[in-house]
């Protein structure tokens, strides 16, 4: 049985994406996709083609070369960053985006300016904003001292945790939006119906609110993962010494080392799991629901 | 979809609806909208209440209030005796059927009916056994594993009852809630609420701006407009006997002749028209809920039915039996309609009027510009304030 539903809400699924490849906003799509196979698929496939051959390129897929165990301490440390990241970001974002359909409206555009407005803002002002609240003679610290509630300054920047802090401040707006659309998009009748039913706050929330933002939290979810993959300034600017992410090596064997044929092996990884990313959440959700355009998950 | 008799629900016991009752509750939205205003009304237990009205006249704003998704600014409602606008809506118990249907599209049909059930934590193996018998009673065994979007409107519909019947609650509210489906369904549909509610024995208050639906279905009808009630009867009462021109018009097609009080009497009450020639009209006395005083402008409404078209009486009008109300006129226009003929009438003294003929074996038929007599028994004139 589930298998047919799940077959069944495919093909309706499906169809509509057909439509939309002969509809006349198709040419927008295919000049995008364009735009990316001529800078992006391209250079990344002549690149392979043409250091496919080189000594780096060989030791760095075989792991013999010798900088092996930095780039596997490397690899692991991006994705757990990653992971934790995105958990933190979606528990913290689903809070706020929960706020924000709760409020008036008023009280809203003023709450999603304050989340849009650092959105705009340079990454590397907003992280150089964290060393000035954080830093040993920062704001925080500062505060904290006089106080009378520490001695000495809490060592918060150049740690691991700076780095979680700092990401999380730069991609929470991703889930922020994505999970507000998707409660927007919830018809108040539904949690009326539930409540009449005999749902409490929680019942409700567990059994319609949750289950229906799903798609803005995977969505969500899965864009701060991607970009997480990919972190370079943050973790550089205010990590400590141990927080080296892939993005890091790759950018110093592509310009430092000039090893090229490292860099793409690098990177392949990367690539990889964010394209099989996409085509699971696909498949479960629908891109056209990621970008906010779905409303109601009807089915799953 | 054939309809076949409704399997008996095993738990229905006659009486197990609760009364309700409004004092002077009133609902306002901002300062300037009044949504409901100080609404007294008493609805029988197991009763099929309908409140009918206009768009805007305030029908769902006091459903909503029952609910308790609002809250009145004055006032209480009682259900059962207890007054409920302190209760939360979820520890009210009260069936709700939204227009919209509100079914919970992440979840199966099973899922959205067995959600009272498993909220009140029943066992499993009664849940099911529960959902079974509502689907029963809704007639659609056998879609409990379709999603909410696999199932047509007419479907959607019945499985949102099922629903808010599922836990027994002793009153139901429904809001428009045929409102989403075509003509021939509706009636269809009609016909199994009615014999739900009997098979029940639930409370029910239903809310349209269809009049024929309201009569169809109700028992009593509480006709709405700007948040009051302008009359509650049994359908019968309120068609018939109408207190104002709003309600006459509202419930279905009414004629409203301007005149004036020119006699009283026991027997009845003389009306002249306006216009030239002023003619008699007569209304029984106890026909209105008003009392004329003389020179009073008034309203004599009669039922397009109730008129019939003779051709131009050689006596002249005027001198009827005295049971009659007779007005000389010209046939406008004349619509015909498979069973009955409509026409549209000017009398002498200016009014245009609707009559309906049924279309009869040795019945006059008048084509336009044709000159007639508009005839009706005095008893189906009543008197309405203007
Ligand atoms: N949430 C609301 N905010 C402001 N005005 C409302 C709201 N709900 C209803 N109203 C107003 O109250 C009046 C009655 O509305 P409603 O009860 O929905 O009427 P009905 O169901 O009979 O069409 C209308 O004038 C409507 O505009
Ligand atoms: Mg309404």
């Amino acid at each position: 049985m589930a298998a047919s539903t799940a077959a069944a809400s495919s093909t309706t699924r499906r169809s509509p994406a057909l439509r939309s490849l002969t509809s006349r906003y198709a040419i927008l799509a295919w000049s995008g996709a364009l735009w990316l196979i001529v800078w992006f698929v391209v250079p990344i496939l002549w690149m392979i083609w043409d250091l496919a051959a080189s000594q780096e390129f060989q030791d760095t897929l075989s792991f013999s070369g010798s900088e092996r165990t930095v780039n596997l301490r490397a690899f692991r440390n991006t994705f757990e960053t990653a992971a934790i990241v995105t958990i933190l970001c979606l528990i913290a974002g689903y809070i706020v985006a929960y706020f924000l359909v709760s409020v008036g409206p008023r009280v809203r555009i003023i709450l999603m300016s304050l989340v849009l407005i650092p959105y705009w803002v340079s990454i590397i002002i907003r992280t150089y904003g964290l060393i000035v609240t954080l830093g040993r003679k920062g704001f925080v610290n500062e505060t904290l001292i006089d106080a009378g509630l520490i001695e000495e300054p809490l060592r918060i920047m150049f740690t691991t945790n700076a780095v979680y802090l700092g990401m999380v401040q730069v991609l929470l707006p991703y889930v922020v939006l994505t999970v507000y659309t998707s409660l927007e998009a919830i018809d108040d009748n539904l949690f009326t119906a539930a409540r009449s039913l005999g749902a409490g706050g929680w019942n409700v929330f567990r059994k319609v609110t949750l289950p229906l933002s799903l798609p803005g939290v995977y969505a969500g979810g899965i864009i701060v993962f991607i970009i997480s993959l990919g972190a370079y300034v943050t973790p550089a600017l205010i990590g400590g010494p141990g927080d080296i992410m892939i993005a890091q090596i790759v950018w110093i064997n592509a310009t430092e080392f000039g090893q090229f044929g490292t860099a793409i092996v690098l990177v392949l990884p990367l690539i990889v799991v964010t394209l099989a990313l996409f085509v699971v959440f696909n498949r479960f959700v629908g891109v056209d629901r990621m970008l906010g355009t779905g409303g109601t998950a009807e089915q799953r | 979809m054939t309809a076949r008799p409704l399997a008996p629900d095993p738990r229905a016991a006659t009486g197990r609806g609760e009364n309700v009752v409004f004092r002077g509750v009133t609902k306002r939205f901002g300062d300037e909208v009044v949504a409901v205003d100080t609404m007294s009304l008493e609805i029988q237990a197991g009763e099929f209440f309908t409140l009918l009205g206009p768009s805007g006249s305030g029908k769902s704003t006091l459903l909503n209030l029952v609910l308790g998704a609002l809250r009145p600014d004055e006032g209480e409602i009682l259900v059962g005796g207890e007054p409920i606008t302190s209760v939360p809506i979820h520890k009210r118990n009260i069936g709700m059927v939204f227009q919209n249907y509100a079914l919970f599209p992440h979840m199966t049909v099973f899922k959205n009916i067995a959600f009272p059930l498993g909220i009140r934590r029943m066992a499993k193996a009664e849940i099911k056994q529960r959902v079974e018998e509502v689907l029963d009673l809704v007639q659609l065994s056998g879609f409990e594993n379709r999603y909410p979007s696999q199932v047509s409107g007419g479907q959607q519909q019945r499985i949102a009852t099922a629903r808010a019947i599922a836990a027994e609650p002793p009153l139901i509210l429904m809001d428009e809630p045929l409102g989403a489906l075509d003509v021939k369904l509706r009636v269809e549909m009609q016909e199994q609420l009615r014999l739900l509610h009997r098979s029940l024995g639930v409370t029910v208050i239903y809310v349209t701006h269809d009049q024929d639906e309201a009569m169809t279905l109700s028992d009593r009808i509480a006709v709405m407009r700007d948040g009051r009630i302008e009359q509650v009867g049994t359908p019968r009462e309120v068609y018939e006997q109408p207190a104002n021109s709003f309600v006459a018009s509202f419930l279905g097609d009414a004629n409203l002749i301007a005149a004036r009080v020119v006699r009283q009497s026991d027997d009845g009450v003389e009306l002249a028209t306006r216009g030239e020639p002023g003619m008699v009209l007569r209304v029984p006395s106890d026909a209105g809920s008003m009392t004329a005083g003389l020179d009073e402008d008034v309203y004599c409404m009669v039922r397009p039915q109730r008129i019939d078209l003779t051709s131009a009486h050689p006596a002249g009008p005027g001198d009827g039996d005295g049971m009659h109300n007779l007005l000389p006129a010209t046939v406008e226009a004349a619509y015909f309609s498979g069973t009955e003929i409509r026409y549209l009438i000017t009398t002498d003294h200016g009014d245009s009027l609707h009559a309906i003929s049924a279309i009869e074996e040795g019945r006059e038929e008048f084509a336009a510009g044709d000159g007639v007599i508009a005839r009706w028994p005095v008893e189906f004139s009543r008197l309405l304030s203007s």
